[in-house]
């Protein structure tokens, strides 16, 4: 299969800012990439760069082989879904639907067939007369969306696409979205700050921050083995244990977390006396009433319970003060006896918990705490 | 940290009903929600319990007294409203101060408000920057401390945190519940996402098509809705057509395509139809409990993080979805494969078949 974009060394700077800061990437043919990262880390506009609404100050853009640098945006076979889109007031959902393939010269019959099932498939057909200032906002954010999708375009650039829609839509629409994308052999490129959204949907996740590529992989790849610090933090919900290594075997190191005890971790890379931080995600701590012999084991209370849906949230304060959080399935949590200021002991693996070199600046501002 | 008691609060647009006849009454210090999907009301109730909006009949009480005709800054509430709106040209501090300051308050008093309240937020450092130089997070929380500064116990938020990175979202409900407790405000927040509402409130009231539908805990919403709405709007639900075999107040036992499950809920005339809910959640693939057991193949499978969801074919286009935790080892059951779905009758919750279909029962 033949890559559909690449990227390299892309470079693109606003006056003191370094946006984008020499990015290489190749998005495959048929591809569904997310690009994730928090505000300001350059993602809407690696985005923008590849639909052409900006260009590059260094570097190259190919979509089918082809530099592009230099091609408007009209030509490059892309279609861009912006985060502030804009349906065309003066014209219903359906007209606003049927524009791209309309002025594309798409055959009638086929525009009619496309339209009506995309709107369908947004359960917006009933509306199809309606004009946008008739539908409410997450009605008009449908209607942008399947718009985007009608022009017929190989490529679909998506800005935050589901982010001002209903959570529980937003939830909906992210499967069909990925389905649409695989039936309709799309490639996709799509932005967004939602690490869940990123993992349900993507074949494949690029980590931005700072203008720069912070990790790549698959969902389960940068889920379970985040590569730095700042990934684990922002993928996943993880609880965050500062420590000094005291002693390594066997790329498993012994932690000492202040007040609370040591713990085993594996190592990556620590080396005895070095300050530490592990990071464990919040359904690896385990509320066991009799733990497996191997388990790590810090004691604790429980100071709050909140029920999630699927899963229950406990907060634990260790000994020594520090809060941990763990994730208790729901059917786990109905049938235990925890209540709140109950001793409990949280376990979790070694293998489960990752330890990262402490970072320079602090570990608030390297995971971007508020 | 006053109560709050609405009574049939009624409002209309033109001739489309926003709010019908919202009744609720808040207790001093509670946390309350109210959720839905967008164009349900939600918004509308809460500017009329602000002020901002006049109900066309209905009465608003704060503390037992009739607050009907004072306007917003007669009300004392504090107000958070979606978009942050901080003033551009005022540093952290003194937007933040700005309450006390309008008001004429001794200079000492809005000195230690305003400490107080940036202690709070984590903000002590940031006072002398312009509202740009934050995060949308510390921009949303100053906000937050405005509000509070203003002297105001009863908090109205108005989708405070939906403009915000999931991220940051997901940490600061947590941190709004805690400061509003530690302070004894009384606080009301709209959203549409019902994980937030978990997360953050005391109680949860539903709302549909301008209609309070029910409240409770956010234990009893999610685990024994009484109204099939909430079951699909709270958290993520299968919800299938079924027929009532043998009814009964203490369980009974209901029928989906070939299996025959107990359950429990509604008790319909046996032979009528029903709308089963089960959370995939609450069903495992080859679980422990006995009470029922439904054979099927694996459809799809997928990787979600925290947990795997399957889909699984138990019938004739009948298919259930099933969330499971993982492990990075374990890879789970193939897709193709023949299971066994376990389901404590208890999670098999049965209510009467909307009349207009299940699609427009749930999604209107």
């Amino acid at each position: 299969m033949l890559p559909r974009i690449e990227l390299q060394d892309v470079t693109k700077r606003f006056v003191d800012v370094l946006a984008i800061d020499g990015i290489s990437a190749v998005i495959d043919d048929g591809e569904y990439v997310c690009i994730l990262g928090p505000t300001g880390s350059g993602k809407s506009t690696l985005l923008r760069l590849i639909a052409g609404l900006a260009n590059p100050d260094k570097g190259e853009i190919k979509i089918d082989g082809n530099r592009v640098n230099e091609v408007p945006p009209e030509h490059r076979n892309t279609s861009l879904m912006p985060q502030n889109y804009a349906l065309f007031p003066h014209m219903t959902a359906w007209e606003n639907v049927a524009y791209g393939p309309t002025s594309r010269g798409v055959d009638p019959d086929e525009i009619a067939r496309r339209v009506s099932t995309l709107l369908k498939t947004v359960r917006l057909q009933d509306w199809a007369k309606a004009y946008p200032s008739q539908l409410s906002g997450g009605m008009q954010q449908r209607i942008a969306l399947v718009r985007s999708l009608a022009s017929g375009a190989k490529v679909l650039l998506l800005d935050e696409p589901l982010g001002t829609l209903d959570a529980r839509l937003r939830l909906d629409l992210r499967r069909y979205l990925r389905r649409f994308a695989k039936d309709f052999g799309l490639t996709v490129v799509h932005v967004t700050h939602d690490q869940s959204e990123a993992i349900s949907i993507a074949d494949r996740i690029l980590i931005l921050r700072h203008g720069r590529i912070e990790q790549e992989g698959n969902p389960r790849a940068v889920y379970f083995t985040p590569k730095t610090l700042f990934a684990a933090s922002f993928v996943g919900d993880r609880v965050l244990l500062e420590g000094v290594v005291r002693e390594v075997r066997d790329e498993i190191a012994t932690v000492e977390v202040e007040g609370a005890g040591e713990i085993r971790a594996k190592s990556r890379g620590l080396r005895e006396g070095e300050l530490t931080v592990v990071a464990i995600r919040c359904e690896s701590l385990q509320l066991a009433d009799h733990p497996a012999e191997n388990l790590n084991r810090l004691s604790g209370r429980v100071i709050e319970i909140r029920p999630l849906g699927a899963y229950f949230r406990y907060s634990v304060e260790l000994q020594g003060g520090k809060r941990v959080y763990s994730h208790v399935s729901a059917l786990q949590a109905l049938s235990n006896s925890l209540r709140v200021g109950s001793q409990v002991d949280v376990c979790f693996a070694a293998q489960d918990a990752l330890s990262y070199k402490y970072p320079e600046r602090g570990l608030a501002l390297e995971v971007e705490a508020f | 940290m006053p109560t709050v008691d609405i009574r049939e609060l009624r409002k209309k647009f033109g001739q489309f009903e926003a709010v019908r006849d919202a009744t609720m009454s808040i207790g001093n210090g509670e946390y309350v929600s109210i959720i839905g999907p967008s164009g349900c009301g939600k918004t509308t109730l809460l500017r009329m319990i602000a002020g901002i909006l006049r109900q066309d009949s209905g009465d608003v009480r704060f503390d037992g007294e009739l607050v009907n005709d004072k306007p917003i800054e007669e009300r004392g509430v504090g107000y958070v409203f979606q978009d942050i709106a901080l003033f551009p040209h005022m540093n952290i501090w003194e937007n933040v101060s700005y309450g006390p300051r309008a008001k004429g308050e001794p200079i000492d008093h809005i000195r230690a408000v305003t400490l107080e309240m940036l202690e709070m937020m984590k903000l002590s450092d940031r006072y002398r920057d312009p509202p740009s130089n934050l995060s949308g997070g510390m921009q949303q929380k100053a906000a937050v401390a405005r509000a509070i500064a203003h002297g105001s116990k009863l908090m109205l938020l108005d989708e405070p945190l939906s403009m915000l990175d999931a991220r940051v979202r997901s940490e600061l409900r947590f941190e709004l519940r805690r400061i509003v407790k530690d302070l004894s405000l009384t606080a009301i927040h709209v959203t549409h996402d019902q994980e937030e509402a978990m997360a953050i409130s005391d109680r949860i009231f539903v709302m549909q098509k301008g209609v309070l539908v029910e409240n409770g805990s956010p234990s009893d919403l999610y685990f024994r809705p009484t109204h099939l709405f909430t079951a699909y709007f709270l958290g993520e639900s299968n919800i299938l057509a079924g027929r009532m075999e043998e009814p009964g107040e203490d369980g009974c036992i209901v029928r989906i395509g070939h299996s025959q499950l107990r359950a429990i809920g509604m008790s319909g005339a046996k032979g009528s139809k029903v709308a089963i809910v089960i959370r995939p959640e609450l069903a495992e693939i080859d679980g422990e409990t006995d009470d029922n057991r439904i054979g099927g193949r694996v459809r799809a499978k997928y990787f979600e993080g925290s947990f795997l969801r399957y889909v699984v074919e138990i019938g004739d286009d009948l298919f259930l979805r099933v969330k499971c935790r993982v492990d990075e080892s374990g890879r789970g059951h193939r897709v193709g494969e023949q299971v066994s779905v376990s389901v404590g009758r208890d999670h098999v919750r049965v209510y009467e078949f909307p009349a207009g279909g299940l699609n427009k029962e749930i999604r209107g």
